[in-house]
């Protein structure tokens, strides 16, 4: 059973966070997921598909996005819901900042769960990716203990 | 304006029609720590819990656990095709490379993620992936197959820790 909740005003925004992923990382996250998709390493073959560049690939996307949401609500919650669709490339060396909002909350036998919307924009403003997540957040976490981390 | 036809388009969708509710051979999967670590290092994620057990443990979990995109986003559990076997475009990995799609691009373009538990260090996961259906359509650039995925992580027991929903689109190359 749930209960609508109020969301508590530390977990409401997710603020800008700025992400460029490199072509090093590009190639990295190929290898780490044994991604063999030449449009993210062989620029001729990008470009031979119409693209200006390799393109980020849409599962580093989402990392960006569910990294800019788990830095927000802290290690004591746990991310119980993600999705999200990519709408625009993106290139490595683009600017890609992402920002969301808790749009509603509700009590649940494992704790507060929190909803949220999400997007990754490019500088122009055109989005790059909508996400939504829900976070579950247990009774004896306080959003006040959370660690910000930088990526790295 | 209605679009061409696509013989090619049009014999996939044939081909993929009756595969629909079916999937392709289970797939067994390692995960390890090193892997997660990997991972959080190449999607620039510096947080311990990912390869640390005590981090992992302060944050309330047995141990160190996946990053959340980590299993849908791995293409391989295995060694992979040999590179003859792949498709022209690189693509071809055993999670969807038993659909017949030759002569197609398939394009990803997102997930949803039911995160049911954390996923740990040293779990054997089986994979399976379901063709839930597939559409023919038109859109403004052309024709296009839109298929629905449903790809579920278990561990040994049976429990169902990640399950993974998509609809890629499959265009002629």
């Amino acid at each position: 059973m749930t209960e609508t909740e109020a969301i508590p005003a530390a977990l409401a925004e997710v603020a800008p966070v700025e992400r460029v992923a490199t072509h090093l990382q590009a190639f990295l996250f190929s290898a780490a997921t044994w991604n063999p998709h030449r449009i993210h390493y062989d620029r001729d073959y990008a470009r031979h598909e119409g693209h200006p560049d390799v393109l980020v690939q849409s599962h580093l996307h989402a990392c960006f996005i569910s990294q800019a949401l788990l830095n927000t609500v802290g290690d004591g919650a746990r991310l119980v819901r993600f999705g999200w669709q990519n709408r625009a490339i993106a290139c490595p060396g683009q600017r890609l900042v992402i920002s969301g909002r808790a749009v509603a909350a509700a009590s649940t036998g494992a704790g507060l769960r929190v909803d949220y919307e999400l997007d990754e924009r490019h500088e122009s403003g055109e989005v790059a990716a909508v996400a939504w997540a829900s976070v579950v957040l247990h009774a004896r976490t306080s959003p006040l203990t959370r660690t910000r981390r930088r990526p790295s | 304006m209605t679009t061409p036809p696509d013989p090619a388009l049009a014999e996939a969708y044939e081909r993929l029609r009756p595969l629909i509710g079916t999937s392709g051979p289970p797939t067994r999967g390692h995960v390890d720590r090193r892997d997660f670590a990997r991972f959080a290092l190449a999607a620039g994620d510096p947080n311990p819990i990912y390869q640390d057990d005590v981090a992992a443990q302060g944050a309330g979990h047995p141990a160190a656990i996946a990053p959340p995109v980590f299993v849908s986003s791995v293409q391989e559990w295995g060694i992979g095709k040999p590179m003859a076997g792949l498709r022209a475009d690189g693509t071809g990995s055993e999670r969807t490379g038993w659909l017949p799609l030759d002569g197609l691009r398939l394009m990803g373009g997102g997930q949803d993620l039911e995160l049911h538990e954390p996923v740990l260090d040293g779990t054997e996961l089986t994979i399976t992936c379901v063709l839930e259906d597939v559409v023919l359509k038109h859109g403004r650039s052309g024709p296009f197959l839109l298929l629905s995925l449903v790809t579920t992580y278990r561990k040994p027991d049976g429990t169902v820790v990640v399950t993974c929903r998509e609809n890629p689109i499959a265009r002629t190359v």
